[in-house]
């Protein structure tokens, strides 16, 4: 299989992820001090995550596995 | 009944089913040894999270009454076993690992539980699990109101989670088998680092009904047993449709291995890079000889990745919002903050926050994922890759260490079939493959959906020239 086929870095994708890698870094430096501050940052850097992925709009949600 | 010796808790599903159909042991003695076990040394390990003494034994004594009439249930018919705690018993406290429900009860018992009572199996404890299956994402080995699971291999290491008293108990002997539940690792790891042979079957195929939901679209049930053999008994059991499960595939397992592809007709994907990169290095030797074992089986290896997407941050976002939909009051009214681990808590609340355009994104990309998996299984049979990629954590070490030592590493290959394997709704099987360090090394064996009896035919293969699955730790 190809790999790094779907990771397209568009503009926004890109921004997205050069937020991520100083929010991982933060999250990293946060400490057990603040679990809430970590939780935020950690969600932050996965939607930017999910965001890089490109999408048709005619990709449908799998919600669950249908046999 | 004279006492069991040590090598007798080790004992397969048709070894005790032999000797119970041949009434040289009666249901009530073994299930009374078993019960005896678990109190001795259940609690060293942090493994039960209720003993069921009493209901057991009445159970053992109706089904010696069945087997003195010649009345045969099926393979499990008077074996006892564990389950872990995110399953309802009717009228028995069912903790799912966490403070605030230390004093629930159900009035329905689990529905595969009941399917395991009807096969004469006996529920004799609940095992211990993470707190609410660990779904806020656990730092801490200690997450768990029954307090950190020890590793029967090493009381100083983790056994693993979220279903960890099951894989635990099993490998120390204080039940034949044990029922676990996986929505991400939660039965392939704690099955790798406790050393024994565990089974996530299809999203669909083991009815869910009187399991504490974490996330309704990748929640699974599964059996763990010594060997796969077991595994494939325990799941023709538990398997099957259920009007009370919306996500029921309604469909029946049969457990026929013998009628599965031999190993010599099987095209298996692997990556090199998993083992040698990828890998912890301690794992590496055991890894590779493991492979190397199912190449001499005749098995046909060739190189594959998993295309580059974001596989963990997806499972998290699934995960994430529907587990803070599933725990929605507890979030709202505070109580969520009663866990554990604080890093739980502010996991579910931060969840909470997640919105639907970013739930449905990832839904989406889960579409992508289960077409990668078509067409790479139109090229191979089954995958296989390590089925965890560090050994078992001390337990006063924060569990994301080992990870993020890991993540420093290349990962390619097969790296994320943990997350994407489960993403996809995909059955997979964990088989001991070795030592490193004087803990087990785990090997998984990943397939199409439905195709249970072909990784089950080819980890019986490998335990049929193995003996990793036959080492127990000493107690």
């Amino acid at each position: 299989m190809t790999s790094i086929r779907r990771v397209v870095l568009s503009r926004r994708g890109l921004g997205s992820l050069l937020i991520a890698a100083p929010a991982a870094t933060r999250a990293s430096q946060a400490g057990p001090n603040d679990p809430a501050g970590e939780a935020r940052i950690q969600l932050e850097a996965d939607l930017a995550k999910l965001r890089s992925v490109t999408l048709h709009r005619s990709t449908e949600p799998s919600f669950r596995f249908e046999a | 009944m004279p006492p069991l010796t040590e090598d007798a808790f080790f004992q397969t599903i048709p070894e005790w089913n032999e000797q119970l159909r041949a009434k040289s042991i009666r249901a009530q003695d073994l299930t009374q040894a078993f019960l005896d076990r678990l109190d001795r040394i259940g609690p060293r390990l942090n493994a039960v999270a209720l003993m069921l003494a009493k209901d057991a034994l009445q159970q053992a004594k109706t089904v010696d009454q069945d087997l003195k009439r010649d009345r045969f249930r099926g393979w499990l018919q008077g074996i006892p076993f564990g389950a872990k705690d995110i399953l309802a018993v009717a009228g028995r406290k069912t903790q799912w690992g966490a403070p605030q429900f230390a004093e629930q009860e159900f009035k329905e018992t689990a529905a595969v539980l009941r399917r395991l009572r009807r096969g004469g199996a006996i529920l004799a404890a609940k095992l211990s699990m993470i707190e609410l299956a660990g779904g806020g994402g656990y730092r801490s080995a200690g997450a768990s109101v029954n307090g950190p699971c020890r590793n029967p291999w090493d009381l100083s290491r983790w056994a693993g989670g979220s279903s960890s008293g099951s894989a635990a108990a099993v490998a120390a002997g204080l039940a034949p088998f044990a029922i676990g539940s996986e929505t991400s690792g939660s039965i392939i790891t704690p099955c790798a680092f406790c050393g024994v042979t565990g089974l996530r079957p299809t999203y669909g195929l083991v009815s869910r009904a009187g399991a504490m939901a974490l996330s309704w679209s990748m929640d699974k049930i599964g059996p763990i047993g010594r060997t796969a053999e077991d595994c494939g008994r325990i799941l023709e059991t538990i398997a099957g449709g259920d009007v009370d499960d919306p996500g029921s595939a309604k469909k029946s397992f049969r457990f026929f291995p013998q009628f599965a592809p031999k190993p010599a007709a099987i095209r298996a994907g692997y990556s090199r890079a998993d083992i040698e990169q990828s890998a912890d290095p301690v794992l590496r030797p055991a890894l590779r000889e493991a492979v190397d074992t199912f190449g001499a089986l005749g098995v046909e290896l060739v190189e594959v990745s998993l295309p580059d997407l974001p596989y963990t941050a997806i499972a998290s976002t699934i995960i994430g919002a529907e587990a803070a939909s599933v725990f929605e009051d507890l979030i709202g009214d505070g109580r969520i903050r009663q866990l554990i681990d604080p890093h739980q808590a502010a996991g579910l609340a931060a969840a909470s926050e997640i919105r639907a355009v970013d739930y449905l994104r990832a839904c989406r990309i889960r579409s992508l994922i289960r077409a990668d998996f078509a067409r790479l299984f139109s090229k191979v049979d089954v995958l296989i890759s390590p089925a965890c990629f560090w050994p078992a954590p001390p337990l006063d070490e924060p569990l994301d260490r080992a990870a993020s030592v890991a993540g420093k590493r290349p990962a390619g290959g097969l790296r994320r079939l943990g997350p994407a394997g489960n993403l996809a709704g995909l059955p997979a099987i964990t088989v001991p493959c070795g030592m490193a360090q004087g803990l087990p090394v785990g090997l998984m064996l990943v397939s199409r959906p439905f195709t249970e009896n072909q990784i089950l035919a080819l980890a019986m293969g490998y335990q049929a020239k193995t003996d990793w699955h036959k080492r127990r730790p000493v107690l």
